[in-house]
């Protein structure tokens, strides 16, 4: 295959806006493609992580974010709004993923509990406040997080939450509030 | 439906080594090449299927080769340059009616 | 009005399943409504929000969650760009230029079973790098206006381009076109009538800061 593919960019291109880069993208130019991969390919890789609760499938869910956005990169009119485009992509592929997960494994694990309740007082001395979000959020239920994640990485409005999932806007408001509600307790809890 | 012909092992070896050619793409449909692209990468290991596709027809034979070129000579001239040495080869691998030499440029990489 | 509670004090006025008491811990407000109102910047002001030591506390709690949040994310970001770089050529070598192809655009050859022909995409490439071998200039969207397939048909190309602040854009546009006349002769066997070459941004030098976050 070209070797093209695997230079590092050291091209002006690394310094182009989105929409530079989503227009020569969209014309096929594997460059400016790989460009914004490096760009916006770590906070794919974080919410995908986030919203699966596991970075097993990260990587996977990724990839195939990147390549169907290349196959359609054609139908993105605004070339400006490609991260929040891209951000879309990743959400469907990461819910999709969860959903065939529950399928396979036949069980609702929506309310699961948080792994055995850890003492937050105990473990608050030896982790620092971002570490101890991280646990929390990773132990929030399924849904909570997902909206959450939505939210506040993806940044999607509440209606295309509830688009997004299928869920009544209430509902996701409902689910919203307390993740935030838990969160804020929690954070309280390690001061 | 295409089927492997016994003088299409060579094929891409045979292209490859044209002066001008710079990359060889699998020239299949794209639904045969992204699905075995998406087994290859789920089985982590090299495309099986040749890349210059061909196939037995009522009317002869047919072959597709998509290539990159590089920039020191014109489409025209590399491309011809692939669709003469493939006719030579079928020539003397029993010279079989052909129906079709096809040659796609896929891509030009101006850029050393 | 941030000291009249001290800011250790906890913050607890809330239960998960009960609205009323976190009501009436908040001065009739919820904890979604001052999470609302961190969204709008504290605007318009709400006294009922401002003075309520109570809301205080709590939106001060939300803010630390909102900073608690934003370290979390900068961290992760930081450990993904400390990964090595296979992911991205995985990405890569899974993508095909298929998608992009366009149509085929013939090329001549003396043989009656010789079809030969070179991918829109291809000449998009063509057009695309020549553009970025002139100086402070570069190349987005290029379209190949009409019926390419039929050798001899004229047609035209429109090129967007962005031109750095400072250059002379008559100038560089002449040598634009000209360096791509040139490409399209050797590499394409079109007949083309015009290059319409449309300047459609300005902007400043590229700013790796700005956007970047890799390395």
């Amino acid at each position: 295959m070209p070797g093209t593919l695997r230079e590092q960019v050291a091209s002006p291109l690394a310094g182009a806006t989105d929409q530079m880069l989503a227009d020569r993208a969209a014309d096929g130019d594997l460059r400016a493609f790989e460009v914004l991969v490096r760009r916006y390919g770590p906070l794919m890789r974080v919410y995908a992580a986030r919203v699966l609760g596991s970075n097993d499938e990260t990587d996977d869910v990724v990839q195939e974010s990147f390549i169907t956005a290349w196959q359609h990169l054609g139908t993105l009119d605004d070339g400006s709004a490609v991260k929040s485009w891209l951000m879309r992509i990743v959400s469907r592929k990461s819910i999709d993923r969860l959903r065939a997960r529950r399928q396979h494994v036949n069980i609702d694990d929506t309310d699961a509990p948080a792994p055995d309740h850890h003492a937050p007082h105990a473990l608050a001395e030896a982790e620092s406040q971002t570490e101890a979000l991280a646990r929390v959020l990773a132990a929030l239920p399924e849904d909570q997080r997902r909206c959450w994640t939505l939210r506040e990485l993806a940044e999607y409005s509440y209606g295309d939450i509830a688009a997004e999932l299928n869920l009544p806007l209430s509902t996701v408001r409902g689910l919203l509030a307390r993740a935030r509600k838990t969160l804020l307790r929690e954070m309280e809890e390690w001061r | 439906m295409s089927t492997v012909l016994p003088f299409t092992e060579q094929l891409d070896a045979l292209v490859r080594q044209v002066p001008g050619v710079e990359a060889l793409y699998p020239a299949g449909s794209i639904v045969a090449v992204v699905l075995t692209a998406t087994l290859d990468a789920a089985a982590h290991r090299a495309p099986a299927a040749p890349l210059v596709h061909s196939a037995q027809q009522a009317d002869g034979v047919r072959i597709t080769a998509k290539i990159g070129i590089g920039a020191a000579e014109s489409s025209a001239e590399v491309s011809g340059r692939v669709h003469d040495a493939i006719a030579e080869h079928l020539r003397q691998a029993g010279d079989p009616p052909v129906a079709q030499i096809t040659v796609i440029v896929a891509s030009v990489r101006l850029s050393a | 009005m941030t000291e009249l509670t001290p800011a250790n004090r906890r913050f607890l006025a809330f239960d998960l399943d009960d609205t009323e008491r976190e009501q009436a811990g908040l001065n009739g407000h919820t904890i979604e409504q001052l999470s609302d109102y961190l969204d709008r910047g504290r605007s318009p002001a709400d006294p009922s929000i401002d003075d309520s030591p109570d809301c205080d506390i709590a939106l001060r709690g939300l803010e630390r969650l909102r900073r608690s949040h934003k370290a979390l994310l900068e961290r992760d970001l930081e450990r993904e760009s400390l990964r090595d770089d296979s992911w991205v050529s995985s990405i890569l070598k899974n993508i095909t230029l298929e998608a992009h192809a366009g149509r085929e655009i013939p090329l001549t050859h003396p043989s009656p079973t010789a079809r030969l022909v070179v991918t829109e995409g291809a000449v998009r490439g063509v057009l695309r790098e020549t553009g970025d071998r002139v100086q402070n200039v570069f190349v987005g969207r290029c379209v190949l206006v009409g019926d390419v397939s039929v050798p001899g048909t004229p047609i035209s190309i429109a090129v967007d381009v962005t031109v750095f602040p400072g250059e002379n854009i008559p100038l560089l546009a002449e040598q634009l076109r000209h360096a791509m006349y040139v490409a399209l002769g050797k590499y394409t066997e079109l007949v083309v009538a015009t290059i319409d070459i449309t300047v459609s941004d300005l902007q400043a030098p590229p700013d790796a800061s700005a956007q970047n976050k890799e390395h």
